[in-house]
């Protein structure tokens, strides 16, 4: 048994036949192409392109000089300035389709090729003239031309070592540590994935609550329901005292969980861009009802506070004898949205002060429905996302748009877009966008769609309003998706069917889970993508990824760009995560519950001993503006003292002789063996396992033996032996503490993938 | 149509500085030492950078040099008392000076450098060992939405990688060229503010002083002793996983090396940090630039970035309450950092400059400031740097940045075009903080150092 599954973790390169090349390129040497047919420099000149582009191009504005002597000194490696291009080059002779200046010159290379972000700008600038394709075509047949570098990057992949998959798809769907059992599920005979096998596994780790955990964490991230400053002052004037905690966390939440409904129920993901059925409390229900009326300004433009039509924080004080912070904050009931934009109810301060007010929405039922002013649809109508990403009087709810595009779509605007425009374009304001500048190119876009918001909602306080004039008919036109709207809900509709949807998804998963970007053109995205949507069935998703290439394959290549082969640090969410799932398992095996832990063995908790050291780990962040994630994944000595920290911090806690730790040092053993199974997270019956047990036995050993070696080398050597002449001299519960703080810190628990 | 369109109003002393260049032509000396001879003969000693960031867009560039005109009043608007409610006034005194709305609202003449300008009053207030060395660079950053503060940081991809391909942003390009030079522990930039920030491509965590506080007086509390441990955990990684180390992935590899390089580089300086942020007890701009400065002590990194505020996004600050507030606290915490590098002998060991997006209107719109990258003005502070201002502005319906003269600093006969700004400012800070000039070439090949801040 011990043979099969030392060769189940065999880390050696597979045989030839194994390998899958996800980037194939030519890496012979050929004679370089001359391009008789053509003259790029004659292309150059011919099209205007040296009026701004030649030796003064510094000087005049154009920047990159065309001139003959120096084209490939200006393209050839250089970085594009286009937007979100900057990882891009202007000529790229090892991906010729990835060259910028194709793209600058015509809209019909295929823009896949491009960084996520990228958005090349048109030339010539305005739009007004286009370059021939037959001119295009040269400049393509010269960049063909030129000679590659000798050594080119082929990212080979293989199939990864059984115990590497089992031990990271478990990590981040369950957070536990892999069993002897789900080994020899996960295993065949000759020590290989078994693909059955992980597909059985993974329907096993995806069933509980530490799944749901997980995909609450997804979730949480990606809709952006989770505004970094808690106080909602522009719409609800004042939410940051403690005691209003209850309703910021329901804030966040309300839309997650609405989310997490629909995946549950099997229904159309994309229906989160749309529904206006909601998760919701008493109190959030006041709170749309509140933000169903404008602001009440004071004549110098301030909104004032204990005025019941502004202030949450006055109308659900306790004094004020209505509602309950807390309850009417966790009462969570599913309600319909209704829109209708002449309801009459609640307008006056005395209705929001009104205790028969209160109990009406407190009995709104599960299942009921309430009527709104404002259309609440989507998750990018809540109050969490405006709070996340507050617009204001100059950006006119473009942020709004903008990170709602993120999020369904996984693209932003590009001035190379050219989808046909819908709506009326007077909402494209001409003096900050002419008609021929590069701004226009987004702004066409963009603008169009604002007024489906501006209808509806102020620019500042996001509430209510009634415009004193008609805005212009948005639009809805985006990447590939041309749609004439008329409201707010049939924009919502537009975008909910966006071709992209499904892609975008695929790629935020894969990113979660890979800590890295994922490549949109890789055939494993794209047929979980083209699956995907085919009734955007997230639970199905999440199991077809796990059990994809995407997770299975790896490559011994340090820049590959394989998800299967990335190695990060285990950052704030899945280590947290993991660490209270193994506790809770190390608390089950020794008779206690296995559905609750105690607060201490959640180590990473707000208000514990460790709060600040957890809160320094490394996050998964959304950015303003940004497609991907911010994911730092290095190991660095400040991650290092982070976890080290928390382990330290939180050691007598842990290991101790109260029935709520973890370790009771008075077995001394089976701490030892629980650490090794559930903390280093080798199964039982490995090699590694058996080697881990020798080695913990000895460091304790060690640790505790007396006389006191008289440095850290006497140390080291009496580490490596049975029968150690000198240790620290420790107690047996300092010891197991000591060795917790080692566990708690390892690469297992603190990395994902290694 | 504006009275003033096209007309090039140069500010800033344009005609002594004119004076000094003829001089200089004439005696062959650097224009630098004809203005001022008491920069530092240190100008090429490594430098730990602290760059304050801020993706919000200051209105820094509202209260500098010549905003204060009576002739350009209808293009500039500044806080004042009649539209403040003065009890949400945070005032502040610097070197027992009281700042307050007025200290906003007025001027004052103030010399930086050997060059006297009128600008806000609350400057004065600053040490004049100080302002000596201290540079207010105006520049155009071409950015008008924040989330370009990413390509701003790369200089649109100007920044180039190590080898000159690719691109980098400006602190990790900082950070690369000078962390083996100063010997710094790590070789990435720390931040200890918001913002989020990448090196080499990986992003980096956000952490803060009162974290980073934290963080240090926790390290090494394993009951057997920091070096007992360290040694129990190098022969554990060694031996728990065996295979991995001798035959994993490269990536495994390198996550491996990765957790044992950094484990030591955390013991070698954690006791030491935990003892010198003791006075720190919040997450202010003042203790984010005086943790800074005690990184720099201890020369943890080669780069720590901060935050830097002088009103933020502040679209909807009617009353320009939050630009009054911000500002005075940032002059505060400036001042309070230059007494603690003094008082860590280490002046002579850091830069300071900030980053911005790009700055604001410089007219308000009675609700607050839009976005504007056309005019952003930058500070550069370090003993090494000769006081003064770079660049100017002119009114061309609005205030916008101009061109500047590569040698002087003045923005008369300009040599650097106003869209190539970005590039000189970010080539200056990183001529300041000691990156040779060979490798700038390498590393922003299109940029022109400013030679007058730095007197090369």
């Amino acid at each position: 048994m011990i043979l099969a599954l030392l060769l189940a973790c065999n880390t050696e390169k597979p045989p030839s036949e194994e390998i899958e090349t996800t980037e194939t390129m030519d890496t012979s040497t050929e004679e370089e192409v001359v391009v008789e047919s053509c003259s790029v420099s004659e292309v150059f000149e011919r099209n205007g392109c040296l009026g701004c582009h030649d030796t003064n191009a510094e000087l005049n504005g154009g920047g990159i000089n065309l001139t003959a002597d120096n084209l490939e000194e200006s393209l050839i490696g250089v970085p594009s300035i286009s937007p979100g291009c900057t990882e891009d080059f202007l000529v790229n002779v090892e991906n010729p389709d990835a060259s910028i200046i194709l793209h600058n010159l015509s809209s019909d290379w295929d823009n896949t090729t491009l960084s996520s972000e990228c958005a090349p700008i048109p030339m010539p600038l305005g739009g007004y003239t286009t370059i021939p394709s037959e001119d295009v075509d040269c400049i393509a047949q010269w960049i063909d031309s030129i000679e590659r570098d000798e050594e080119e990057f082929v990212d080979v992949t293989y199939p990864a070592p059984a115990f590497t998959v089992l031990t990271k798809v478990k990590y981040l769907l369950n957070g536990g540590a892999l069993t002897a059992e789900e080994l020899s599920i996960g295993v065949d005979e000759d020590g290989e994935l078994l693909q059955s096998g992980l597909e059985e596994l993974v329907e096993t780790w995806m069933s509980g609550d530490r799944f749901h955990e997980k995909r609450r964490q997804f979730l949480e991230l990606h809709l952006q329901q989770t505004p970094s400053d808690h106080n909602y002052f522009n719409q609800f004037r004042n939410t940051r005292p403690n005691s209003m905690r209850y309703l910021r966390d329901a804030f966040s939440a309300s839309f997650v969980r609405t989310a997490e409904r629909i995946v549950d129920n099997d229904e159309d993901f994309s229906t989160i861009v749309t529904t206006n059925t909601w998760e919701v409390t008493t109190l959030l229900l006041l709170a749309l009802k509140m933000a169903d009326n404008p602001m009440f300004l004071k004549a110098n433009g301030v909104w004032p506070k204990n005025n019941a039509l502004n202030d949450i924080k006055y109308v659900t004080a306790t004094e004020m004898g209505l509602y309950d912070r807390q309850q009417d904050s966790e009462d969570w009931r599913t309600v319909t949205l209704l829109h209708n934009p002449t309801s009459t109810d609640m307008t006056t301060e005395e209705d929001f002060l009104d205790i028969d007010n209160a109990d009406t929405l407190r009995n709104v039922p599960d299942g009921g429905s309430i009527e709104l002013r404002t259309p609440r649809i989507g998750f990018f109508t809540t109050p969490a996302f405006y709070q996340t990403w507050q617009t204001n009087r100059d950006n006119d709810f473009r942020v709004t748009i903008n990170q709602a595009m993120i999020v369904a779509t996984g693209m932003t605007f590009s001035p190379s877009d050219n989808t046909p425009l819908t709506g009326d374009d007077s909402a494209v304001d001409p003096d900050l966008f002419p008609r021929d500048s590069t701004c226009y190119g987004c702004h066409k876009n963009l603008d169009t769609m604002r007024p489906a918001f501006q209808a509806n909602f102020d620019n500042i306080n996001t509430r209510h309003t009634i415009l004193d004039e008609e805005v212009p008919t948005p639009g809805f036109s985006f990447k590939g998706q041309s749609v004439y709207v008329n409201s707010l809900v049939e924009w919502a509709d537009s975008l909910a069917t966006h071709p992209n949807f499904s892609l975008a998804w695929v790629l935020k998963l894969c990113q979660w889970s890979s800590s890295t970007e994922c490549s949109a053109t890789n055939e494993h995205i794209l047929t979980l993508a083209e699956n995907f949507a085919q009734g955007h069935n997230l639970s199905q998703l999440f199991y077809e990824f796990f059990t994809s290439p995407l997770m299975t394959l790896t490559s011994d290549n340090l820049n590959t760009t394989a998800p299967g082969a990335q190695v990060s640090v285990a950052r704030f969410g899945h280590y947290c995560h993991a660490m209270r799932s193994r506790m809770t398992d190390i608390r089950g095996v020794q008779g206690y519950s296995i559905t609750s832990l105690p607060d201490r063995l959640d180590i990473c908790r707000e208000n514990g001993p460790a709060e600040i050291l957890s809160a320094s780990l490394p996050k998964d962040q959304v950015v303003r503006g940004s497609i991907g994630l911010h994911q730092p994944r290095d190991y660095t000595p400040m991650v290092s003292i982070s976890f080290e920290g928390m382990c330290s911090t939180t050691a007598s806690e842990v290991v101790d002789t109260n029935n709520k730790a973890a370790f009771n040092p008075n077995d001394p053993d089976l701490v030892l063996e629980l650490m090794n199974e559930y903390l280093l997270g080798f199964p039982v019956g490995t090699v590694q396992y058996q080697r881990a047990a020798d080695m913990f036995e000895r460091y304790f050993n060690a640790l505790t033996m007396t006389p006191v070696c008289d440095n850290p080398e006497e140390f080291r050597t009496a580490l490596s032996t049975w029968e150690p002449d000198c240790g620290l001299g420790l107690s047996d519960t300092d010891a197991l503490r000591d060795l917790w703080i080692l566990a708690c810190n390892s690469p297992s628990m603190t990395g994902v993938g290694q | 149509m504006s009275k003033y369109n096209r007309r090039s109003f140069l500010k800033l002393g344009a005609g002594s500085i004119m004076g000094v260049g003829i001089r200089s032509a004439i005696t062959g000396l650097p224009v630098s030492f004809l203005l001022n001879g008491q920069a530092k003969a240190n100008t090429n000693t490594a430098r730990i950078s602290i760059l304050g960031n801020s993706s919000f867009g200051e209105p820094l560039n509202v209260c500098g040099p010549g905003t204060y005109d009576p002739d350009f009043s209808e293009y500039f608007t500044h806080p004042n008392i009649i539209d403040i409610e003065l009890e949400d006034v945070i005032t502040r005194t610097v070197n027992n000076i009281l700042l307050d709305v007025d200290s906003l609202s007025e001027s004052a003449n103030i010399t930086l450098g050997s060059q006297t300008v009128e600008m806000a009053r609350c400057f004065s207030a600053l040490s004049s060992s100080m302002l000596q060395h201290l540079v207010w660079f105006n520049y155009r950053s071409g950015a008008n939405i924040h989330p370009q503060h990413k390509d701003v940081l790369t200089c649109y991809g100007e920044i180039r990688g190590s080898d000159g391909r690719g691109s980098e942003q400006l602190p990790a390009a900082i950070a690369a060229e000078l962390a083996e030079i100063l010997g710094t522990t790590t070789t990435v930039p720390l931040v200890l503010g918001k913002g989020s920030f990448t090196a080499n491509g990986s992003s980096l965590s956000n952490y803060s002083p009162t974290r980073l506080k934290v963080l240090a007086q926790s390290a090494g509390q394993a009951i057997g002793g920091p070096d007992n441990f360290a040694v129990m955990y190098e022969s554990f990684i060694d031996e728990a996983y065996q295979e991995v180390r001798e035959s994993g992935t490269a990536q495994q590899r390198r996550f491996f090396d990765q957790h044992a390089s950094s484990r030591q580089e955390a013991a070698n300086f954690g006791s030491a940090l935990g003892q010198l942020l003791e006075d720190i007890t919040d997450d202010s701009l003042e203790s984010q630039l005086r943790a800074a400065a005690v990184v720099a002590k201890l020369r943890l990194a080669p780069v720590v970035l901060t935050d830097m505020a002088f009103g933020g996004d502040n679209h909807n600050d009617a009353g320009l309450i939050n630009e009054t507030n911000q500002t005075l606290e940032t002059i505060a915490a400036l001042d309070a950092y230059w007494n603690a590098i003094e008082d860590f002998g280490i002046a002579d060991e850091v830069l300071f400059a900030n980053l911005d997006v790009f700055g604001r209107e410089t007219h308000c719109d009675g609700f607050g400031r839009s976005h504007h990258g056309d005019f952003v003005s930058g500070l550069i502070l370090g003993t090494n740097i000769q006081g003064g201002v770079v660049g100017g502005w002119s009114v061309d319906n609005k205030a916008r940045a101009t061109g500047i003269n590569s040698s002087s600093g003045s923005s008369v006969n300009p040599d650097i075009n106003p869209d190539n700004t970005l590039a000189a400012y970010y080539k200056t800070i990183m001529k300041a903080a000691g990156v040779t000039d060979e490798r700038l070439e390498t590393r922003v090949p299109a940029g022109t150092v400013v030679s007058s801040v730095t007197n090369s």
